[in-house]
């Protein structure tokens, strides 16, 4: 009997992770457009290194950041600004 | 299947208007939002809220859904009516691109199908991709994993994509690779383990919340490590080397003649490992001088003589 091998997932770590995206990259794994990326910055949702798109470089949490602000503004209906606060408050909640 | 009265999920009257509508459903969003709830079934009560919402904002699902009467109970057995289809028309795709993977119930399906392109949501929207929900789980972990590292299996219900192009929990076991030097609360990202996309898109991610066990001799903090270390009378007082616990294995410390309860001996990067480059956390080991709780009568007369010729007054 052949059993089957055990995938085993790698795991990042989020809060630690390194500024490992550059700006393009993000955008790809956001699925988003330059212009909603821009607009994450500048409403604090994430924070890239590094000064202006072209340098700027993002980690997983980010990403992950980026998600949960676009999920809050979607389900419960509010804009950035309110979305970027709620995800600096669920983040101090968890932290 | 069961029918549902979206009037009641929502909170709101039959009558109530389309501000009082959106106004219920985003007061309870915030309730049950997954990302915000604690509530144990904040998924599905959201799920719920977010299928009347997808019927109720919208006139002619809610009015196609008013035709069915206002006699059913919720949870009573429901079949769409003789020559039901259609009766809604028009309208989008909605809320179902945004749902987060679970999918509309069947009772809703059974009403409104038709606008979904023939069921489930492959079909929905030709050339429609998008990407799956993240998904997040958590886990609890000994401080010796934390320490270590490890590989642990875990259990999910996660949703997948069925043959009928709809969503639905399906159980799966992962094994998952904990790095070293993790602390509790942090999260893992497992890209690509969470909710499959639509039309093809690439499925979400996973995050997994770590958390600690209780251990029997640490406490955490950060990267550092406490233990409480009891120590007799006669060794706080003339000093000892004494055992100490460490994640690697007892090591002897000295401790300092005059020591006391509450005072600190730290024990540099005997804590919990850096991640990455991070250096090592320490370990504290707070001093509890105890007394011996009975004590013989020659251990008396000792105790007797020390209090007659001692000139120590601790409350002076």
């Amino acid at each position: 009997m052949v059993s089957t091998p055990i995938r085993v997932i790698e795991a990042e770590l989020l809060e630690e992770g390194d500024f490992c995206m550059d700006f393009s990259g993000f955008c790809a794994s956001f699925h988003c457009g330059e212009g909603e990326a821009v607009q994450l910055v500048r409403y604090g949702v994430i924070h890239p290194e590094g000064s202006g798109p072209q340098h700027w470089r993002f980690r997983n949490i980010d990403l992950y950041r980026a998600r949960l602000s676009r999920r809050l503004s979607r389900d419960l209906e509010i804009d950035l600004a309110g979305a970027a606060l709620a995800v600096d408050l669920l983040e101090r909640l968890r932290g | 299947m069961e029918y549902k009265d979206y009037y009641k999920i929502l909170g709101v009257e039959r009558s109530a208007d389309a501000d009082a509508i959106k106004a219920s459903y985003r007061k309870m969003a915030r309730k049950y939002h997954p990302d915000v709830s604690k509530e144990k079934d904040a998924e599905d009560r959201f799920k719920d809220l977010q299928e009347a919402y997808e019927v109720l904002k919208d006139p002619e699902k809610r009015a196609a859904y008013d035709q069915l009467g206002s006699n059913w109970r919720a949870g009573q057995d429901f079949r769409p009516p003789p020559g039901w289809g259609g009766q809604a028309g028009g309208g989008g795709f909605g809320g179902g691109a945004d749902f987060g993977g679970g999918g509309f119930s069947d009772f809703f399906e059974s009403l409104f199908r038709q606008q979904h392109g023939g069921g489930g949501f492959q079909g929905a929207g030709g050339g429609f991709r998008s990407q799956g929900e993240d998904s997040e789980a958590s886990i609890r972990i000994s401080l010796e994993d934390a320490a270590q590292g490890a590989q642990r299996d875990i259990n999910l219900e996660v949703p997948t994509l069925g043959p009928d192009g709809r969503m639905r929990r399906e159980a799966r076991r992962l094994t998952v690779k904990i790095p070293k030097g993790i602390r509790e609360g942090q999260r893992l990202r497992m890209a690509g383990q969470g909710a499959p996309g639509m039309g093809g898109g690439p499925h979400g991610d996973l995050y997994l919340q770590v958390h600690f066990q209780a251990h029997p001799q640490f406490r955490v903090e950060g990267a550092d490590l406490y233990h409480d270390l009891q120590i007799a009378p006669w060794e706080a007082v003339l000093g000892a080397s004494v055992e100490v616990p460490t994640l690697d294995g007892p090591v002897r410390m000295k401790i300092p003649a005059g020591s006391t309860s509450g005072q600190k001996l730290r024990l540099s990067q005997k804590g919990l490992p850096g991640a990455g480059n991070k250096p090592a956390g320490d370990l504290y080991a707070i001093i509890q001088v105890v007394v011996p709780k009975k004590i013989s009568e020659a251990e008396q007369v000792l105790w007797k003589q020390l209090a007659e010729i001692s000139d120590f007054h601790p409350r002076r």
